[in-house]
């Protein structure tokens, strides 16, 4: 029947470390994204977090003064989600972390080749780009079950 | 085996930057210098109640959790340091050195709780990442949610300002008001 609400399949980034890009932007505490692996990885503190792509569900980016942000939203339960918009929460009880925001400067200091906040806008336009890739292959995959 | 351990290439990450430093471990104190700002922190050995082994953003990371809660992160270290570590650790702090592995599953949602003096997020029974609650300048709750703020760093090349949590109603919201400044 239609009322049968079908739980997502997680998607994975990674299935071990050893698939974690090396990346000189990961060193420098610098979001990463990685094409091959749809995924986006974060500077959260020290550590390399990686998100996949389906995890996001928009992303934002502004400019004033001096800084650029980069604000991810990511998709959790409770939100103006339609109903029949996309699938159930695999683990509704979870914690989720729902948005995170960066900032950047977008002054260049002597000696760097560019602003710092280049990071923050090549990251905008390459996650923008693996969730379009990302978004038309899940509909043709959906068209396809029918 | 010495009863000292020096690594003058160390780094401790602060608020985004890494900050390079001198870590050295004496038989009963470890000692770090910052380089730039010539700060030294230290501690008595006595004190490390947990010693543990990551691969973080900078090498493979040494992280030490002191009786009183507080959470020392040094970086920079390269895998094979772990073969003098681990004996050094054991023999003179009497602390097994924990391999610790990060989840790489690339989820948004797991389980928060606090360890210490940090926030610990872990996706699949693995830590995702941690926040040092030193680092949160506000913290504010409401329904379902918890909005946490971060002093910013101007040395750091991207700097982490905000971060939001879904918690669903149905649990004992243990991320009421952690912050104590």
């Amino acid at each position: 029947g239609d009322t049968e609400v079908k739980a997502k399949k997680s998607n994975v980034s990674y299935k071990n470390v050893s698939q974690m890009p090396r990346e000189p932007e990961l060193k420098e505490l610098k979001i990463f994204v990685d094409r091959k692996y749809e995924t986006i990885i974060l500077p959260v503190f020290g550590v390399s977090t990686p998100f996949h792509i389906s995890m996001i569900k928009n992303i934002s980016q502004s400019v004033e003064g001096d800084y650029t942000y980069l604000r991810v939203n990511f998709f959790h339960p409770g939100a103006s989600l339609g109903r029949n918009e996309g699938p159930a929460f695999p683990q509704p009880d979870a914690t989720f972390l729902k948005e995170i925001t960066y900032r950047s400067s977008n002054a260049k200091e002597p000696g760097e080749i560019s602003a710092p906040s280049t990071n923050l806008n090549t990251a905008f336009r390459l996650i923008k780009e693996v969730q379009k890739k990302f978004r038309t292959r899940e509909a043709e995959e959906r068209e396809r079950e029918g | 085996m010495s009863d000292v351990l020096e690594y003058p290439d160390a780094l401790q990450e602060v608020r985004g930057a890494m900050n390079p430093g001198r870590l050295k471990l004496q038989s009963n104190l470890v000692i770090f210098k910052n380089i730039k700002t010539g700060r030294v922190e230290q501690f008595p050995s006595s004190e490390v109640v947990k010693a543990q082994w990551l691969c973080r953003a900078r090498g493979y990371c040494l992280k030490l959790r002191l009786e009183n809660g507080s959470i020392h992160r040094f970086d920079g270290f390269k895998e094979s340091d772990f073969e003098k570590l681990a004996p050094f650790l054991s023999k003179y702090y009497q602390k097994d050195l924990e391999k610790v592995d990060l989840s790489v599953r690339g989820w948004n949602y797991g389980v928060a709780d606090f360890v210490g003096n940090s926030l610990h997020f872990s996706v699949h029974d693995k830590l995702a990442f941690e926040i040092p609650l030193s680092n949160v300048s506000h913290a504010t709750t409401s329904k379902n949610e918890v909005t946490l703020e971060f002093h910013q760093n101007d040395d750091a090349p991207v700097s982490l300002m905000e971060v939001r949590f879904h918690i669903p109603s149905s649990s004992d919201n243990p991320d009421k008001d952690p912050v104590t400044e």
